[in-house]
């Protein structure tokens, strides 16, 4: 054992900094650009076909959405439904409802 | 004379879709990534995949690649990522093995892996990166950058994203770790 390790520290490391480089197989590089085209050739036949459609389906999916909230929260509206659950077509929690959903779960 | 086009011109031709151009950025920096990959996860096909993974996910930013960074600092900084990450996992695989199985232990040269005198300074590489094996990711990470890559404590807290403070205290305890696994080790 050494009395001060600091030196054959110091040595090791140099050693190891002085040795011969690690490097890769021979071949990397063009197994990367492989790697790199097969990955872009995917990415092309499935995420950019399903931005585009995402792309042209959002504005008309927003539009639709924001028209059957309208219709929802003005036509649709019961006088016991505030704004928001007339808009999202809930059913207000009233003592009516509470007995209207036990009625249909002892019909059968 | 040609010159050699610059990264920079590689990079704009890459964005084009030229494989070629990106094929001589990857053989142009192939040496520094392998130097940390292989350092930080030995040699072998995790090495190799993280160096692949690199060069892929730099692909992948080429567009956001403003140049305000050395290619060299950002490659280095993807790879020295990946490795901790893989690190991580690594680990964490290794801790439901030994979970399973109690008697699984690091592996340690053999008699015949050691007998032969005229290998002294492999195993002297060896021991070292035994030794490096047993600190910690962050640890072992300013390590290989600054003492083994022989990057400066600029550059090493640039690939790191920590301060240069950060990168000291770092090195000051990874080399009081470093002692007495070396010293443990019968130098």
């Amino acid at each position: 054992m050494t009395q001060n390790p600091e030196p054959e520290l110091n040595l090791l490391l140099r050693e190891l900094r002085e040795g011969p480089r690690p490097s890769f197989n021979p071949g990397f590089a063009a197994r990367v650009v492989e790697r790199m085209r097969t990955e872009r050739m995917e990415s092309v036949s499935v995420a950019k076909v399903f931005l585009s459609l995402f792309k042209r389906a959002s504005p008309f999916a927003l539009s639709l959405a924001v028209v059957l909230l309208v219709t929802n929260a003005t036509l649709l509206r019961s006088p016991q439904q505030n704004t928001l659950e007339a808009a999202l077509g809930l059913t207000p929690i009233t003592l009516e409802a509470i007995y209207d959903v036990e009625g249909a779960l002892y019909e059968g | 004379m040609h010159d050699d086009p610059t990264d920079f011109e590689l990079v704009r031709r890459s964005l084009q879709d030229d494989d070629r151009a990106f094929g001589m950025l990857v053989e142009r920096y192939e040496a520094m990534v392998a130097s940390v990959t292989i350092r930080m996860l030995g040699a072998g096909p995790d090495a190799e995949d993280v160096g692949q993974e690199t060069f892929i996910r730099f692909y992948r930013t080429l567009d956001r690649f403003r140049g305000d960074a050395a290619l060299g600092t950002y490659l280095t900084r993807i790879a020295m990522n990946l490795s901790l990450n893989a690190l991580k996992r690594r680990k964490v695989r290794a801790t439901r093995h030994a979970d399973l199985d109690p008697s699984s232990t690091s592996p340690e040269p053999t008699a015949s892996e050691t007998a032969d005198a005229g290998m002294a300074r492999e195993q002297s590489a060896a021991q070292v990166t035994r030794a490096l094996d047993q600190l910690s990711p962050k640890h072992k990470a300013v390590v290989v950058l600054r003492l083994i890559e022989g990057r400066s404590t600029k550059e090493t807290s640039a690939v790191l994203g920590v301060p240069a403070g950060t990168v000291m205290s770092r090195l000051k305890r990874a080399i009081e770790a470093l002692r007495p696994a070396l010293e443990g080790d019968a130098i």
